[in-house]
């Protein structure tokens, strides 16, 4: 990761913080783990932990919500890093970067031909107006591998005018993630 | 002896995304040509069956919930070299594949890379198209 991000930014300072920032993505969905002893945690608990600085700062604009999702331990790190790169986009050029912006995270649960599939909707509203960007950068990348390599998903990204759209499917073969119907989606 | 990494092909197991990375980037600049990275024993036999040509391969024992040694198996049946990426310690390993290279994660980049070199200069021979040359050897049966 430190070569990756090395290898992609053009001044130490910048280097410094985006290597700090996923390291801290990191470590926090590690310690949502570690504290279930290294069992399943929740969709809803990692998508907090990794929203949470960007949350307290700007309370009221970030909303999650779906079914009880128990993730493993591997699944909570892949995703935990995943939001984190969507969180950390929207902060430099997306939603969060604007006093009026707001991001959706939901989620739904769908049976399929190929099997039941987890799709996780980002959605970003009331931004500045976006652009597709016209060069793919390291986050992007991570984005894409993480899903498409420990998941066997895949992700679009859209850029509408009234904010970026990022649609993340994940398959359930891979026994990553479990519904959970006998927990409340009310938060304990 | 310097062993050479430049044009080979070499195949990638390793399910954290990461890591998988990381060896994929390192592999890249040193000239080789980078099968995967597969993050699951069927995909990874997937392309060992496949590939008509694997100079070495680099092989995370810990895929998940499941084991390499399906694909290690594979790989021995047609005399591709391969080491072991491993959190934990060569016992692990079955007797068969005690012979190959394994090193511990965090693995340093160079050591890597020069196992890796070694072990695929020791190929007794490219693999080629034809791959029935072995003496009625069956291979493993994944379950």
């Amino acid at each position: 990761m430190v070569r990756q991000t090395l290898a992609r930014t053009a001044s130490p300072e910048q280097f410094a913080s985006s290597l700090l920032g996923r390291i801290d993505a990191l470590a926090r969905a590690h310690g949502l783990v570690a504290r279930q002893s290294w069992g399943d945690v929740a969709l809803a608990d990692v998508i907090d932990q990794e929203l949470e600085p960007h949350a307290e700062d700007l309370p009221g604009r970030i909303e999650q919500g779906g079914p009880p999702v128990q993730l493993n331990p591997k699944a909570a790190l892949a995703l935990g890093m995943v939001l984190h790169e969507l969180g950390t986009n929207a902060l430099k050029h997306g939603a969060l970067s604007d006093p009026n912006g707001r991001v959706s995270v939901r989620w739904s649960l769908e049976d399929g031909s190929g099997g039941r599939r987890l799709t996780i909707r980002w959605t970003e509203t009331d931004g500045p107006r976006v652009a597709a960007p016209a060069t793919r950068g390291f986050g992007s990348e991570l984005i894409e591998r993480q899903v498409r390599h420990e998941f066997g998903g895949s992700v679009t990204v859209e850029h509408p005018p009234e904010g970026v759209r990022v649609t993340l499917t994940l398959p359930e073969n891979r026994h990553l993630f479990r519904a959970a119907p006998g927990l409340s989606a009310a938060p304990s | 002896v310097t062993a050479e990494l430049a044009h080979r092909r070499i195949l990638l197991v390793e399910d954290e995304t990461l890591i998988a990375m990381d060896l994929e980037a390192m592999l890249r600049q040193r000239g080789c040509e980078v099968v995967g990275p597969f993050a699951d024993v069927a995909d990874a036999l997937g392309a060992v069956a496949s590939e008509r040509r694997l100079d070495g391969a680099i092989l995370d024992v810990n895929l998940g919930a499941e084991k390499v040694f399906p694909v290690a198996d594979a790989l021995a049946d047609s005399a591709v070299p391969f080491l072991f990426l491993t959190g934990y310690d060569r016992e692990i390993l079955p007797a068969r594949h005690r012979g190959h290279a394994a090193l511990a994660k965090p693995y340093r980049a160079a050591e890597l890379m020069r196992l890796l070199a070694e072990a695929a200069a020791t190929a007794p021979a490219r693999r080629s198209a034809d791959r029935s040359s072995g003496p009625g050897e069956l291979p493993e049966q994944g379950s």
